[in-house]
């Protein structure tokens, strides 16, 4: 019943996303559909994917958004604080250090068996046996980064206007 | 030899990673690194052609690559295109800026593709093929108009639907057998498959329904008509010319031939869906009046083909399919290619507002005849001799009633370029267009290239059938 509950809240939760008109309600939702999904994951013994799913996306994921946010208003609008601007780098460093923390936590506390198949550790899990995804990681972060600098960039029209 | 798998994955992120210095050096230096990422990609791929047939395995740090004449013919065709679209792109992106973030974007989709087609695991392909997709849906955008934005979304969100399908098939494949990689996924279906049955063509819908949309394959095929003619000309020839083959035709042909080869109902399913696109494709190609709408339509007929050629399943059929991928692959990036140069002097994609241009632009009009006539199926041009394998590979296979459609839907696609050709290049000189002039050179040399090869791979089609594509088609066939 608590998983129907849960599920349900994060289809809610989905279409709130997409009918909001204000992004900071978006990026909100967002984060807790994420915090929904980490407990479902949780719920089904998949504690490493939970962990990941609260650390990363609801936390992380959702402060970059925020931040974006906040960074990204009309250009009629004009930015009151600079303060993102110095926020975010710190916040970003607060979660990376978390981040590497429940890394460290999960490879002595959570037992292997929480992995169906592959036997061993969780360093050889994520460091040998799927080592080809970290690469693959690397190319979704560098892509994320270039897709918001290019799409956030001045364009020649806009430079020859100025 | 295996060192170069680890150079052809090594040199994309170094050059990203020089990219930001590079272009802050100036123009000519993001040009340089840009050209010699994507050269040296194309060297790496070319060196190992001599392994054809042997196979190579690459492994660090607990990460396995592995190469085989499939991948082989896929990498030729993923680095010579982005080979050419970074020369081409590297006059034609001064008018939109953001060089060498454009550069960097399109570096990681080739270094995606080429992952792609190198890792041995199913959910590694999905990762890859992401980072593939997340570059394109920016690169889509890049220019930052309205209708290149509203397509990417468009793309992004159709994308999104694939991949949860893919992730799911990938999914219910892990938890019914435990495994990812390629071979130990064959040889678990090879013992234990008439009791998976079930859960293998639920997998194979979600495949087809995944891979199907990434490939454009009809009636999947909703994002494509916006996606590629909204992109610059030089992406627009990636995702026509590589992409929708990699992300989709690739990795259907990989999953259904090589791991779960035999199910029936799944050819039938290609025959089928592969003849709806090139029939529809075609038809709905001749109605556009915008030249890149009419070349990404011409795309769906094309992959309609492959598809075609993939579902009859015998090695005619094979070798037809994996050398149209080839051969669209060089046409259609010099079609996209074309039509950019046409834009980017014109500032207009109606062909009904040109007319005259092959005395303005003489390198763009010849190239194009060259597309034209490949795409049709004009011999000597490489396109003959592929749709002629696929063709006759339907026969073999008795599907009569497909190989007269594929003959006619070839002499239709014939008629629609002609009419491209007519109102674009030939006929009286619009007044407007007095002054236009030759696209620059580095675009000149790109569509040169790019024809040379449409030419020349037709003119030697046996050194190219025999040497790199019979042998990718006898493995998707169960030989090693």
């Amino acid at each position: 019943m608590l998983l129907w509950v849960l599920l349900g809240l994060m289809v809610l939760l989905s279409i709130g996303c997409c009918i909001f008109k204000d992004l900071l309600y978006v990026a909100v939702s967002l984060a807790t559909i994420s915090g929904i999904l980490a407990l479902v994951l949780f719920l089904f013994g998949a504690n490493i994917a939970g962990v990941f799913e609260l650390s990363v996306c609801a936390g992380l994921i959702t402060v970059l958004f925020i931040a974006t946010v906040s960074l990204t208003k009309d250009s009629d609008q004009k930015v009151e604080t600079r303060l993102p601007v110095y926020f975010v780098p710190l916040v970003v460093l607060i979660f990376v250090g978390i981040d590497y923390f429940v890394i460290q936590w999960v490879a002595h506390s959570v037992p292997p068996s929480v992995v169906p198949r592959p036997s061993g550790t969780f360093q050889r899990v994520f460091w040998e046996l799927r080592s080809a995804d970290i690469l693959g990681q690397i190319g979704l972060i560098g892509a994320g980064v270039f897709g918001i600098l290019s799409l956030f960039r001045v364009t020649s029209k806009e430079k020859k206007h100025e | 030899m295996e060192s170069y798998i680890g150079w052809i994955l090594l040199v994309p992120p170094i050059a990203v990673l020089l990219m930001p210095w590079a272009s802050r050096a100036g123009k000519w230096a993001a040009n340089t690194l840009a050209i010699a990422a994507t050269g040296l990609l194309l060297l790496f791929t070319l060196r190992l052609i001599p392994a054809i047939g042997s196979g190579l395995k690459f492994e660090y740090y607990g990460a396995h690559f592995a190469l085989d004449s499939v991948s082989l013919l896929f990498l030729i065709v993923v680095n010579a295109v982005a080979f050419a679209c970074m020369i081409y792109a590297t006059s034609y992106i001064g008018h939109l800026g953001g060089r060498g973030k454009f550069f960097a974007l399109l570096i990681i989709m080739v270094s995606g593709l080429n992952a792609m087609l190198m890792t041995r695991d199913l959910f590694s392909l999905y990762v890859f093929l992401e980072v593939a997709s997340i570059s394109s849906y920016v690169l889509v955008a890049f220019g930052l108009e309205y209708d290149g934005i509203e397509s990417s979304i468009k793309y992004l969100l159709l994308s999104a639907v694939a991949t949860s399908m893919i992730l799911l098939g990938i999914a219910l494949i892990y938890m019914n057998t435990g495994a990812l990689e390629f071979d130990a996924l064959k040889a678990i279906l090879a013992t234990q498959g008439s009791g998976l049955q079930g859960i293998f063509l639920l997998t194979a819908a979600l495949f087809i329904g995944g891979f199907g949309l990434k490939a454009a394959l009809m009636p999947f095929h909703a994002w494509l008509p916006d996606a590629h003619p909204s992109a610059p000309a030089p992406i627009s020839a990636m995702l026509s010319g590589v992409v929708i083959k990699v992300a989709g035709v690739y990795a259907l042909a990989r999953i259904f031939f090589y791991i779960f080869p035999g199910i029936s109902r799944v050819h039938s399913i290609f025959l089928v869906l592969g003849t709806l696109s090139m029939i529809a494709g075609a038809v709905l190609a001749y109605f556009q009046r915008d030249f890149k709408r009419i070349l990404a339509y011409s795309s769906i007929s094309q992959i309609g083909y492959i598809m075609i050629g993939l579902g009859v399943g015998n090695l005619l059929g094979l070798i037809g399919a994996l050398f149209h991928i080839f051969n669209h692959a060089l046409f259609k990036s010099l079609l996209f290619l074309n039509s950019g140069a046409v834009q980017y002097r014109l500032h207009t994609r109606d062909i009904d507002e040109m007319g005259g241009l092959e005395n303005r632009m003489p390198v763009t009009s010849i190239t194009s005849v060259f597309g034209t006539l490949s795409i049709a199926g004009i011999p000597p041009f490489n396109g003959f001799f592929s749709k002629l394998f696929i063709i006759l590979g339907a026969l073999a296979a008795g599907k009569t009633t497909i190989a007269v459609l594929g003959i006619l839907v070839s002499i239709f696609t014939l008629g629609y370029f002609l009419m491209i050709q007519r109102k674009v290049f030939f006929g009286k000189l619009n007044e407007k267009w007095q002054d236009i002039r030759e696209a620059p050179f580095a675009m000149s040399c790109a569509v040169i290239l790019l024809a040379a090869a449409c030419f020349l791979s037709g003119l030697f089609f046996q050194s190219v059938t025999r040497g790199i594509v019979e042998p990718a088609a006898l493995i998707l066939l169960g030989g090693k």
